[in-house]
């Protein structure tokens, strides 16, 4: 066989899972190294994956999702950032005339599906500008609204619609706060589609973007025209960094 | 049982999405529709229920923690999860001692529990058509991949059981599934 047949081969083993056990161990480090490789990888997986559907469910244990949800880790405001973001609300509110009710009941929420929670501090620090990183906007733990995700080399951000629902005559408004502006800046309104792509960070320093509170408030159609949030907070959330895909 | 039919892949897309964001009652619903058949998938391979019940634990963690890589546009998301939960059972029965099928203490009858793939059931498109490509291999060139794909076996395993040596083994399946690429055109 061809050099291209072994590495396909050797892929497609991989995939339906018949290399021994060194030859596992050594096309899985070729993942990691070469994606042309990895691509092939997962090619073979899905031209394999339907055989699935031959496979007879059985039922697990009762005992066995207790276990799992106990190890879905840490998923916690951190105590020494909230307080930061605390007083940035504060200040905020002042600033916007936030509706007193709405801004008691924001919770925050750092996710930490990727790092340990020892990590988090080096994470929250101003980073080489290839990171991805991400916020989670949400009213609370149960009730994503968007996702943030923030592109520190172009300077931009995705906004990805998750459980926010769309309100008739009102619109959702994107803001960063950040203890060294007096008020909160627009990063406008949150479009209709499931995605909402702007450059609209490019005026920040990444040490700012990297610090600074998210936030969605509801606003009349076409934002605010106060150039504050003039309606009610209803997501927040902060940005972490996500290891590369 | 519960069958996941492809009606409930908009479910589980959606489920996936709110679980990447953190939300775990979606997690959980996931995790109820889907449980049974990643089960059966890692079972099948480790043969032993403790060993079945830890990958299952891992996999779901996986999940958790790479549901926003999750991408509809490449995989449903059934298939992207069973392949989480798949991979990882293989990881754990490849580093464990490389014994035969038969060695392994209440260990099914491997034959027995192969499915008939001709039996009517309702099976999906992409099914349909990777079978159809399987049934143009010779018989037991189908066994190999079906065998490999259903219980984890490796080269050797498959060696042994259909009474082959390894290197034939490792030829015919390299050719096989080769042909099943070409077959399915893509």
């Amino acid at each position: 066989m061809t050099e291209d047949e072994d590495r396909e081969g050797l892929a497609a083993e991989y995939a339906l899972g018949t290399l021994d056990r060194s030859e596992r161990l050594q096309a899985q480090s070729l993942i990691e190294r070469d994606a042309a490789f990895a691509a092939l990888v997962r090619a073979w997986e899905r031209r394999i994956a339907s055989l699935h559907e031959l496979i007879e469910p059985v039922e697990p244990p009762a005992h066995v999702w207790p276990l799992i949800a106990a190890r879905l880790g840490a998923v916690a405001a951190i105590p020494v950032e909230l307080a930061a973001v605390r007083r940035s609300l504060r200040r905020w509110r002042a600033a916007s005339m936030l509706s007193g009710a709405l801004a008691a009941s924001l919770l925050l929420f750092v996710g930490l599906r990727e790092f340990s929670p020892a990590l988090l501090p080096q994470v929250l620090q101003p980073r080489a500008p290839e990171g991805r990183y991400v916020a989670v906007l949400q009213r609370d733990q149960t009730s994503p609204g968007f996702i943030l995700t923030v592109d520190l080399r172009t300077k931009s951000f995705t906004v990805r619609t998750v459980g926010a629902q769309r309100q008739p005559e009102r619109s959702y408004e994107l803001w960063l706060v950040h203890d060294r502006f007096p008020q909160p800046h627009s990063l406008g309104v949150i479009g209709d589609d499931e995605f909402t792509t702007r450059a609209a960070l490019a005026a920040y320093e990444p040490e700012i973007i990297n610090t600074a509170t998210y936030a969605v408030s509801v606003e009349p159609p076409g934002g605010s025209p106060t150039g504050v949030a003039t309606g009610p907070v209803v997501f927040v959330g902060k940005l972490i960094e996500v290891l590369p895909k | 049982m519960t069958v996941i039919q492809m009606s409930d892949s908009a479910l589980l897309v959606q489920w996936l999405n709110a679980a990447a964001a953190g939300d775990r009652d979606a997690f959980e619903r996931l995790y109820a529709a889907t449980r049974a058949k990643l089960y059966g998938v890692v079972l099948r391979i480790l043969r032993r229920q403790d060993l079945a019940e830890e990958v299952l634990q891992e996999a779901y963690l996986k999940i958790w923690n790479s549901a926003g890589q999750y991408d509809a546009r490449v995989a449903s998301p059934i298939t992207w999860m069973v392949t989480i939960a798949r991979n990882r059972a293989i990881d754990v029965v490849r580093r464990r001692t490389e014994t035969s099928v038969e060695d392994e203490s209440g260990t099914q009858d491997v034959a027995a529990d192969l499915p008939d793939p001709l039996a009517a059931r309702e099976i999906s498109e992409e099914l349909q058509r990777l079978m159809a490509c399987l049934r143009t291999l010779q018989p037991e060139r189908q066994s190999l991949v079906l065998l490999a794909y259903r219980f984890g076996l490796s080269r050797e395993q498959l060696a042994v059981k259909l009474g082959k040596p390894v290197n034939t083994v490792k030829t015919w399946l390299r050719r096989s599934l080769l042909e099943i690429r070409e077959c399915l055109g893509a």
